[in-house]
């Protein structure tokens, strides 16, 4: 169990409340108009600074506690996006640019000529279909390139600034290879358009029961519903479906009336009054009518209308998914985020205050010293390089869906350094300091791209040179760098008391 | 002595006017472009004719909305080349500043960033750099040339000059792997076979071009062959050295760049391109009395930037050596569709004035652009021949090009 001070305990408590319970609260009750509403913008940016916390925590842990100085973590934060980032973009489905079954660039690019078997999806995209799969490789995809690169680097015993070399090669390495567009992962666009979190209202290969009947169910045109969905579809495919209809070729029936009903879904709601009298509709689809939604929304709802609307016909889906868009998902994003931010602290908590951390931190100050007291080094690094690119990758994995992108140039090596930024200025070696900085840092560049858009990069420039030569403990270790200047003049920071002792020398190396 | 008498002059006309305008209304508009990282070298020029329209503008009174005169208040952001600060910074422009439409992005994967944060929003972007297409979203307006404006009219040259071998070589990334593409379909459809059609991908930044410089030497040994080059930003010089270094040049195998513009000769030796081609709705070259206006015009701003009329500092515009290219004049011209659809509509509300978009007509500098219903420009379209000076010589012109977004519309499926 982690032992808690009062105090300690009274903060975590108090900032888990405010940013967990409170700041969604503002957001979700209390009117636009009020002076006390969150915008749904700026929860979804605390959101994705609450991912970069939990980003640097998993930095901090590598080189704060370690000593272990990589410059690649945004490789397994990349990661991690990219596998959530597969399943979103296999939940656009058919309702996408070009209404085909697999995501848009694999359209263009003629994936379906490449991999002809599958429709054009390559194999390893297959799984990604599933949301447990997905997440499952959210945390296993991070973990196993680090624990392979790990064993490599920490065997041969590679430390130090070549560590740090290394893990950049490897994260530019990555870099270089997503941009191809051979590579299956939407090359230098990567992938974005996300619509659908967790489910799709697309009509997909198996949710028209008999196809043949239906078809010919909507010719005929018996009620309001399907007169009008098929006036909606233009004529050559109106003769097709027939003809497939007429020679009992459901599958193909199914796959090119599938492709059009979902064009319909995507271009403009169903819905009209006279069109669906006959047609019982549930309260809570009359009280989506109301809102009138727009895009994502609005598919989701035509979905259920059209589920309503021919119940023998259409698969019933019980869970659609989220809208990506929607502000309800972009809060529940948001408290995701949060909690998995406090998590990460309590886990680098517990961590660091058993029997485990105190050697992680032999090894930082003294790994020669360790080594010959008969612990295995090499394991005790290597687990913690596993555990910091896993909480890299879940970190990830919550960005993506709250910006709605990732491509490879998330994993430069520059990002990886920012990262190691956010640390530096937080304080390093504690756990308050890397999410005050990555929180601090990002604030003042959202707000600072914005208001000084010409000067912004010497603002934080000078920032970061301001903290490297004088605050050496950073934002955190301000207030004992404070205390030690007033109670001796002359004395230096580094002399100051602090939580995690560093010697003098080695704040300034990196 | 003299430019700065200029300058106290250009202070008090604009402090003058600032009074006089007082009382006018403004109108926040959004600029999207990165002032930082990568791309700020190609698109801090945009941003500079922006505001250098906004300025034209408000000098000329401003937008007549209502029989009121509104006049353009920047908002600049740098979303700093990096690709979600692009969404976040988009949403910012939409949400806190309320914009009523935004100029901005540079690269496909910008546009893509942001384009679903225009839809949520409602919101209206206007996009002015060359794309692969394949995209229409009713939030966007796409000012910038599309593949039918700028590929196909070079390749119809070229194969009115008698070549039979083309030779396509591109940065690996979506714009020249989609243009390449549909040029190959097209060049299939004009009977060119597969055998004769050459296509390779280098990464961004790649500086060893000596095996395909070799490849190409061979490819065009029998003459009758073009290169069709999407090659992107500094890997254009190695590329062209070796080039030359191999004794190739626009005589027995000319190249024709989608890419280059006169801005890019900036940071770009122009000599060893001498003769080569480039594709572009405009050049900056061309001698028409609105063109005449609009260069000097930009020019003279330069020197002395100022938005008149609003309270918005202009700084970090760079007066040395400036040019105005297709991107740039594509910017300036997607503002004065804007403005006249506003004063069209008589409001700035998003969805009246893209109704009012369409069939809207505006005289560029070089000739009338026209607003199509597929957010596409009917625009003429030129191939120049590079100079020493970094300026194209006109030698072919297209009128009306009406753009598609869609390669199956111009290509059959």
């Amino acid at each position: 169990m982690i032992k808690f001070s009062k105090l300690e305990l009274l903060a975590v408590a108090l900032a888990a409340f405010v940013g967990l319970v409170v700041l969604p609260c503002l957001n979700a009750f209390v009117p636009p108009s009020s002076g006390f509403h969150v915008t749904t913008f700026s929860l979804s940016l605390y959101g994705k600074y609450l991912t970069y916390a939990v980003l640097a925590l998993g930095v901090n842990l590598l080189w704060g506690y370690t000593g272990l100085l990589s410059l690649g973590q945004c490789l397994f934060f990349s990661l991690g996006g990219y596998c959530l980032g597969m399943n979103m973009m296999m939940n656009i489905s058919r309702l996408g640019q070009y209404h085909e079954a697999i995501p848009d660039f694999m359209v263009f690019l003629e994936f379906p000529a490449r991999y002809p078997e599958t429709g054009g999806l390559p194999p390893h995209w297959m799984p990604f279909k599933h949301f447990w799969f997905a997440g499952l490789m959210v945390v296993l995809v991070p973990a196993a390139v680090a624990a392979l690169f790990g064993w490599l680097a920490f065997r041969s015993r590679i430390k130090g600034v070549y560590f740090s070399i290394l893990s950049q090669a490897l994260t530019y390495a990555a870099c270089l290879m997503f941009f191809r567009n051979d590579f299956t992962f939407g090359g230098n666009n990567g992938l974005t358009d996300f619509k659908f979190l967790l489910g799709t209202p697309s009509l997909e290969a198996g949710e028209i029961a008999r196809p043949a009947d239906f078809i010919a169910k909507l010719s005929e045109g018996r009620d309001g519903v399907s007169k009008h969905l098929w006036s909606q579809i233009p004529e050559p495919s109106q003769k097709r479906l027939k003809e497939l209809a007429d020679a009992n070729q459901g599958a193909a029936g199914e796959v090119l009336l599938g492709a059009e009903l979902n064009k319909i879904l995507a271009t403009g709601l169903i819905y009209e009054e006279r069109r669906f009298s006959e047609v019982a509709l549930a309260p809570e689809i009359k009280r989506r009518l109301g809102q009138n939604p727009r895009d994502t929304g609005m598919l989701n709802l035509n979905r259920d209308l059209l589920e309503s609307a021919f119940p023998q016909d259409v698969a019933r889906k019980r869970f659609q998914g989220f809208v990506v868009n929607d502000p309800a998902t972009k809060r529940a994003l948001y408290i995701c985020s949060g909690a998995l931010l406090l998590l990460t602290y309590l886990f680098c908590r517990w961590l660091t205050s058993t029997k485990f951390g105190l050697i992680q931190r032999a090894v930082r100050d003294s790994e020669n010293r360790v080594l010959f007291s008969g612990y295995a080094t090499a394991s005790f690094k290597l687990f913690v390089f596993v555990t910091a690119a896993v909480i890299a990758g879940l970190g990830g994995a919550l960005f993506v869906p709250q910006v709605g992108i990732i491509n490879p140039s998330e994993m430069g090596a520059d990002k990886s350094i920012e990262a190691v930024i956010w640390v530096a200025v937080g304080g390093r070696g504690n756990l308050l300091g890397p999410i005050l900085g990555a929180i601090g840092v990002n604030s003042l560049k959202s707000y600072a791209t914005h208001s000084f858009a010409e000067q912004w990069p010497y603002i934080l420039g000078g920032l970061f040179v301001f903290v490297t030569l004088f605050m050496p403990k950073g934002l955190v270790g301000l207030p004992s760098q404070i205390r030690a200047f007033w109670s001796k003049p002359g004395s230096t920071a580094a002399d100051a008391e602090s939580a995690a002792p560093l010697k003098p020398g080695k704040t300034a190396r990196l | 002595m003299k430019t700065r008498l200029n300058k106290i002059f250009a202070t008090i006309a604009a402090i003058g006017l600032a009074c006089v305008a007082h009382a006018a209304e403004t109108v926040k508009v959004g600029v999207l472009h990165s002032l930082s990282g990568t791309m700020a070298i190609s698109e801090t020029s945009l941003k500079d004719v922006l505001l250098f329209t906004f300025d034209e503008i408000n000098k000329s009174g401003g937008i007549k909305v209502g029989g009121k005169s509104v006049l353009i208040e920047p908002v600049v952001v740098d979303p700093a080349s990096n690709w979600p600060l692009f969404a976040e910074k988009a949403e910012q422009l939409l949400v806190k500043d309320k914009v009523a439409a935004v100029f901005g992005c540079w690269t496909s994967v910008s546009r893509k960033s942001c384009l679903p944060v225009f839809e949520k929003e409602n919101g209206l972007l206007f996009y002015p750099v060359q794309y692969e297409g394949e995209e229409l979203s009713k939030n966007i307006f796409y000012t910038a040339e599309a593949v039918n404006q700028q590929a196909i009219p070079p390749v119809d040259y070229m194969l009115a000059e008698g070549k039979k071998k083309f030779y396509l070589l591109g940065s690996d990334y979506v714009y020249p792997r989609t243009t390449n593409k549909i040029l190959k379909k097209y060049l299939k459809m004009k009977g060119i076979p597969d055998s004769d059609i050459e296509e390779i991908y280098t990464p961004f930044g790649h500086t060893d071009y000596q095996t395909i410089v070799a490849s190409i030497k061979s490819f065009s040994a029998g003459g009758k062959a073009c290169i069709i080059s999407t090659l992107n930003g500094d890997t254009n010089v190695p590329f062209f050295k070796e080039f030359a270094n191999a004794g190739l040049t626009s005589e027995n195998c000319p190249v024709v760049s989608f890419s280059i513009s006169e801005d890019e000769f900036r940071g770009l030796p122009a000599k060893q391109l001498v003769g080569h081609l480039g594709c572009w709705t405009y050049f900056m070259s061309i001698k028409t009395p609105e063109n005449t206006k609009f260069v000097n015009d930009f020019l003279k701003w330069v020197k002395a930037p100022v938005v008149t009329g609003v309270s918005y500092n202009v700084s970090g515009v760079d007066p040395k050596g400036r040019v105005t290219c297709s991107p740039m004049n594509l910017s300036r011209m997607g503002v004065y569709l804007w403005k006249q659809a506003v004063e069209k509509a008589g409001t700035f509300n998003v969805d009246k004035v893209r109704t009012a978009l369409i069939g809207q007509k505006f005289k560029g500098p070089v000739g009338e652009v026209v607003m199509q219903a597929n957010h596409h420009l009917v625009n003429n379209v030129f191939i120049g021949e590079t100079l020493a000076s970094g300026q194209f010589k006109v030698i072919k012109t297209f009128n009306a090009v009406a753009g598609e977004p869609f390669s199956d519309k111009f290509l059959g499926k």
